[in-house]
């Protein structure tokens, strides 16, 4: 079992607060992305667990132990950092062989899971080749099969896909993915870029300024971002962010912003409108993803419900489109299908999905609305 | 507004040979994006229009004038960097301006005055130039630096990789309206990317180049949905095109195309223009999106395993695995799949794309 526990966590580094008394339960098994930009305090929470460095204040548990004065030797974790750390003077094959051969497992179970690894990896055809002649992306997968072919309890990924070409790195995510399946290990995994992390998790930690600013599954964090960071950070292209008045009526709201106004018929988020106070006089900002709005032409009824906007650029990207709309003086991204045809200039509709719409207190960036 | 014309254009640094006759034109008011991984030739290409670089041998035509024996200055076209490098401590205004103190200009002050400030109007940008260029967002930064180029009328803008360090959802913002200014001020563009999002999305064609060789020059349709050979289909698309190594075989009902992951029946003038090769195998090419899935039998459906399932929001990509190959699927709908659950796929057979197993070309695709 292998469960990790932060419990208050901070990390000063002299003055710079960079984790600020994080709580987070990982549960035995489960795969854990930390998730967030550069500076944000995942790093170093990543190495507070492993033991890389000292813990502020605070408390971690890696299954019952309390691990604050264990050295890393002692925590029985397996870590692959984003810089690769091989050791020049011996193959790949006796790089990843290094931590089995260490703890004297018998020479033919080496050998076999190093292979296993290898094939995975895509790396059986350097397997005799020194660090030094390889490329930066077969450097970091030999880093992450010498990471991966230890027993550990807890295995600890910082970035370890980051310098692989792109279809590379497709491909790696898919079998780190599958190893974890496979495996059935606790596995936490720091990265920045949202794709891996919504891909790979079974949970999503999204962290800005050492603070946790969500945690959810990935169609949560997606789905129902719980402030304006994580609406931001998750999802490409981004998502649409409009400032805005609201005025709540009896079955509907309307959205007021710049010259447009756009009444939204539905009926659970009006009831959890009623609840809330104060809203003609707070300001407010609305998210919708370019996949939820729907691109009309030369609709004449239902005008209330639709903004008026004419078309910037459109950007034919294969199996789909992206098309820039100025709506006013603000440009709104759409993600629609292959076949739309559109010219420059061109007058349209918007069409809200209103299942997806977001509201935000700007004030607080909080999403309201939670259903 | 001027035209282009590439003719013959050989490149070398030493041994190495980085364009390898080069052949286009680019017509006037064309946005052409250049795609191609690093190594391929793309900037190579933009220094020996700009003139930064000599060629070893062939012709560049500038509106029908020949220019590749030209100094730079005297070609008029102009060319950006990565990230447009702006000087950090000066102001919009003085940044706009600078081409123009050059001394092959001499312009008068009022001269200068006035076209920085019809540019900037032009571009929105009038009322940020005394602010620091510091100070500007990402968007601006593009305003200014394009402004730059602009006040200078050159007849060729040049641009390599200009967006490609910013981060993504900046590009993605940037992308849209660096399209919106080049359409607005009508003036032929060069730009070079890895980023196929980035051709496809810009270009009004893209040329692909590897090795110094231009593979296709095409609308980014075409590009996408006939490519010339199996590298520009792999290069284009997230997730990749699917590979599938496959063999003829031939069965009463006509000739059939086999590998571990399915068979496909050959429309017989499909199979007519095959069989003329005189081939034992084909690569089959089959993009994510083209590919369905059910989790019931359907009628020339196949069985797979999903391998892994990735949620991006509104799309899931699939893994999916039969025997030894793997391949991957671009799912919209609302099932939701787990990992080693047996499932089905299936594709309309017109979305395969045939390549020849050594040269890698397209083989229903003409010359063109």
């Amino acid at each position: 079992m292998a469960k990790v526990e932060l419990k208050k966590i901070w990390k000063k580094y002299g003055k710079v607060e960079a984790v600020k008394g994080i709580d987070l339960a990982i549960q035995d098994r489960e795969f854990v992305a930390f998730l967030g930009p550069s500076g944000c305090g995942k790093t170093s929470t990543m190495r507070m667990i492993a033991g890389l460095e000292k813990i502020t204040e605070g408390e971690i548990f890696i299954g019952d132990r309390l691990v604050n004065e264990l050295d890393p030797g002692t925590r029985n974790i397996a870590m692959a950092f984003e810089s690769y750390a091989l050791y020049p003077p011996m193959t790949v094959f006796d790089n990843i062989a290094f931590p089995l051969r260490a703890m004297k497992y018998p020479e033919n179970e080496i050998k076999s899971r190093v292979q296993r690894l290898a094939e995975i990896l895509e790396l059986t055809d350097v397997m005799n080749k020194y660090p030094k002649g390889l490329s930066g992306g077969h450097q970091q997968r030999v880093s992450l099969a010498r990471a991966l072919v230890r027993d550990a309890d807890v295995y600890l990924l910082d970035e370890p896909i980051s310098h692989l070409d792109t279809k590379m790195r497709n491909r790696m995510r898919a079998e780190l993915k599958r190893i974890h399946g496979e495996l059935g290990k606790t596995m936490i995994y720091v990265t920045h870029d949202q794709i891996e992390a919504l891909a790979m998790a079974d949970k999503v930690v999204v962290m800005n300024f050492g603070v946790i600013q969500q945690v959810g599954k990935p169609q949560e964090i997606y789905f129902r971002p719980q402030n304006l960071f994580v609406a931001d950070f998750v999802g490409e292209p981004p998502m649409n962010f409009v400032d805005c008045s609201l005025e709540l009526k009896e079955k509907s709201f309307v959205l007021h912003f710049s010259d447009n106004s756009v009444e939204i018929h539905d009926r659970k988020k009006v009831d959890i409108l009623k609840k809330l106070e104060n809203i003609p006089s707070r300001k407010w900002i609305f998210g919708i993803r370019p996949t939820n709005l729907e691109i009309v032409k030369n609709e004449i009824n239902y005008l209330s419900e639709l903004i008026p906007g004419e078309i910037f650029a459109v950007e034919p990207l294969g199996d789909s489109k992206i098309i820039h709309i100025l709506c006013g003086d603000k440009v709104m991204l759409i993600e629609t299908t292959p076949d739309f045809v559109g010219q420059e200039e061109e007058k349209i509709f918007l069409k809200i999905d209103s299942e997806y719409l977001l509201l935000f207190d700007k004030e607080t960036e909080q999403m309201v609305l939670k259903q | 507004m001027s035209s282009l014309t590439i003719k013959n254009v050989w490149k070398k640094y030493g041994k190495v040979v980085a364009l390898k006759g080069v052949n286009c034109e680019v017509k006037d008011g064309e946005l052409l994006t250049i795609l191609g991984p690093s190594g391929a030739g793309k900037t190579s290409l933009l220094q020996t229009i700009a003139g930064v670089e000599e060629i070893a041998a062939g012709q560049i035509f500038i509106d029908q004038q020949r220019v590749d024996q030209l100094p730079p200055p005297e070609r008029d076209v102009a060319m950006v960097f990565e990230t447009y490098a702006l000087y950090p401590n000066k102001t919009v205004y003085q940044n706009m301006a600078f081409p123009l103190h050059s001394p092959f200009r001499k312009l008068p002050k009022n001269e200068i005055e006035q076209k920085v400030k019809e540019i900037a109007q032009l571009l929105q940008i009038d009322w940020l130039l005394d602010r620091n260029v510091s100070q500007l967002s990402g968007g601006q930064r593009q305003r200014v630096a394009l402004g730059r180029m602009l006040v200078r009328n050159p007849k060729i803008f040049l641009m390599d990789e200009p967006i490609a360090h910013l981060d993504a959802k900046l590009r993605h913002r940037l992308r849209g309206e660096l399209k919106n200014i080049q359409k607005k001020f009508g003036i032929t563009t060069l730009y070079t990317t890895h980023d196929y999002r980035e051709a496809l999305g810009m270009g009004d064609r893209v040329i692909v180049i590897n090795q110094g060789n231009i593979l296709q020059i095409a609308e980014p349709e075409k590009i996408f949905n006939f490519p010339k050979n199996d590298f520009v289909g792999g290069l284009v698309g997230d997730p990749p095109m699917n590979f599938f190594e496959s063999y003829l075989t031939s069965s009463p009902s006509g000739t059939m195309l086999r590998n571990e992951a399915f068979e496909v029946q050959l429309e017989p003038k499909v199979a007519e223009t095959i069989e003329n090769l005189n081939l034992d195998r084909l690569i089959i090419g089959l993009r994510p999106s083209d590919i369905m899935v059910s989790i019931v039998p359907k009628e020339n459906y196949f069985p797979a395993e999903v391998y892994v399932v990735e949620p991006l929001g509104m799309v899931q990509i699939l893994t999916l695995a039969q025997q030894k190959i793997k391949f991957q699927v671009k799912y919209t709908g609302s099932l939701n799949f787990e990992m080693k659950q047996k499932i089905y796929f299936g594709f309309q057979p017109e979305k395969l794309h045939y390549f020849h197993p050594i040269t890698g070309l397209n083989v229903l695709l003409k010359e063109g």
